[in-house]
């Protein structure tokens, strides 16, 4: 990305009074953004998710002359931990948030996913399949604790490093590495139960 | 167990969420609240004030307060704005009044030593150092000789020549030392100042104006002839010698003229000529308000049939130019 058009530079021209690039600000991390409020609210707080992503955006504006690019807090980093910090207070006041891990059986020696499809695949039947297990991906997000949910998303859909994990949820590196590595096979065993019969159905048809 | 697993991305991927995004409200709320932010920042500090200002409530005490202070700043401008010399002329005539008083409190004849010395002619027992007159004098008869007269038209020629004549050739003659420093003192501390300044007298002063009554001095023995006043620094001083020269013209001549002479000097009055002036009677003429000049036996050389006239035309130039004899 041309660092004139960097997430970083755009906040400095806006801070500097040029309200137009907000816009572009706005453009770039909108859909992301309300993506990752959705999922981390489950479906228990969907209605929340437009309050939740509105409010993130009107306190970063607000912060806006507090806010420093640093090397190791990017513009993304700072507006996913307002973004966070909102929505873990939202499901806390609901009592929704999961802090106990879950019933879920763990075998690392089932990996159903292995018998997938492959991801570039084109034609519409696989398309179809993909489609499938991301609802159910979504699905066995619900039943992840707050935190893993939100390290696995940040992770996987977000693009973030660890370290920026680090940074957005506030804990320390080992915690969200262990976060991540418990919602991974959480999300493999729930993905592999629902999945393996729709694998065996597309294929023996 | 690696932490990236490219099939769950892929499943996120094309979850059916992944295209979902906020309402248009919800947009057009989060740029409209930039937008105004930014503007809020920028906005002009005179601006912000008149915000603050116009959300300050003042209350009753706090304008009470400022009421005060702004009364005291209007008043305070006003009396600085008070006409300097008006209040020194008045101030000069009070002085001269107390020291009337203080002089001569019991025998009821308030009249000032200086002001009857004023229309006296030199005696020997004059303050003024009778050489340097006589040497002023001759000097005088050198260069132009001045016959004493009566006549109208000769005194108006006479005024014309001193008026014509530069005061600037008197210059050079300021550093002749003619009188001695101890009678200088006393002359000029005898002398009522006739300038509006009233300044503290010191040693200091007394040194300068000794040396500025040198000059007038000098000054004086040309003009007194004409019995007009000397202009010293651009401003009309009647000065010691000038006012012995003019007493000297003076007598003899009119009242009118007299009176003429001296509204030209700057030397306003009212010529008392009775015996004595009421005691505890301010020496201020209720008409024009200019001082009372008492004048006894002797001691002035004007015609007592004479006053009236003096005081008449001294009248009559107060209604015609009244305000600026003071």
């Amino acid at each position: 990305m041309n660092e004139a058009l960097s997430d970083e530079a755009l906040m400095r021209r806006f801070c500097a009074g040029e309200t137009q690039v907000f816009q572009l600000l706005y453009a770039r991390h909108e859909k992301p953004l309300y993506r990752y409020v959705r999922r981390l609210l489950g479906n228990g707080e969907a209605l929340q998710a437009e309050d939740v992503f509105q409010d993130t955006w009107i306190k970063l504006v607000d912060a806006r002359d507090r806010w420093q690019a640093r090397d190791n807090a990017t513009f993304k980093t700072w507006l996913y931990t307002l973004a966070h910090n909102r929505a873990i207070d939202v499901l806390r006041k609901s009592g929704r948030e999961i802090s106990v891990e879950d019933g879920w059986a763990s075998d690392d020696n089932q990996e159903p996913w292995q018998l997938w499809p492959a991801s570039s695949a084109a034609q519409p039947e696989q398309q179809a399949f993909w489609r499938k297990a991301g609802q159910q991906l979504l699905d066995c997000l619900e039943g992840l604790p707050a935190l893993q949910r939100a390290a696995f998303l940040l992770h996987h859909d977000d693009g973030l490093t660890l370290e920026e994990i680090v940074q957005v949820i506030d804990a320390e590196f080992e915690t969200v590495k262990s976060r991540l590595r418990y919602a991974l096979k959480k999300l493999r065993a729930c993905m592999g139960a629902h999945i393996k019969p729709l694998i065996e159905t597309d294929s023996s048809a | 167990m690696s932490l990236q697993d490219e099939h769950l991305r892929q499943a996120l991927k094309n979850a059916p969420d992944h295209d979902l995004v906020p309402g248009d409200a919800v947009r057009k709320k989060v740029l409209d609240y930039a937008q105004q932010a930014a503007k809020a920042k920028h906005e002009s500090w005179l601006r912000r004030c008149f915000n603050v200002l116009s959300k300050w409530r003042i209350t009753s005490w706090q304008l009470v307060g400022m009421s005060t202070v702004a009364s005291v700043m209007l008043v305070t401008v006003m009396l600085r704005q008070q006409l300097p010399e008006e209040s020194a002329w008045l101030n000069s005539d009070a002085k001269d009044i107390a020291q009337t008083e203080v002089d001569s409190p019991a025998t009821g004849s308030a009249a000032s030593t200086d002001q009857q010395e004023e229309f006296a002619l030199p005696s020997k027992e004059e303050k003024v150092s009778p050489s340097a007159e006589v040497g002023l004098a001759k000097r005088l008869e050198e260069s132009e000789p001045v016959e004493r007269s009566d006549s109208k038209s000769e005194k108006a020629q006479k005024m014309v020549v001193a008026k014509t004549k530069p005061v600037k050739k008197l210059a050079p003659k300021t550093k002749k030392p003619a009188m001695d420093l101890s009678d200088k003192k006393d002359a000029v501390v005898a002398a009522p100042a006739p300038a509006p300044e009233s300044r503290p007298t010191s040693i200091a002063t007394v040194e300068a104006d000794a040396a500025e009554a040198t000059v007038a001095e000098d000054k004086a023995a040309v003009a007194g002839a004409t019995g007009r006043a000397v202009r010293i620094d651009g401003e009309t001083k009647p000065t010691i010698a000038a006012r012995q020269k003019t007493s000297q013209v003076r007598e003899g001549i009119s009242g009118a003229a007299l009176a003429k002479e001296d509204i030209h000097s700057g030397n306003f009055r009212i010529l008392f000529a009775g015996d004595s002036w009421p005691a505890g009677k301010p020496l201020l003429d209720v008409e024009t308000g200019f001082r009372i000049a008492l004048i006894k036996n002797g001691s002035i050389k004007i015609a007592e049939n004479e006053v009236e006239a003096y005081n008449q035309t001294m009248r009559d130039w107060y209604h015609e130019n009244k305000g600026l004899s003071n």
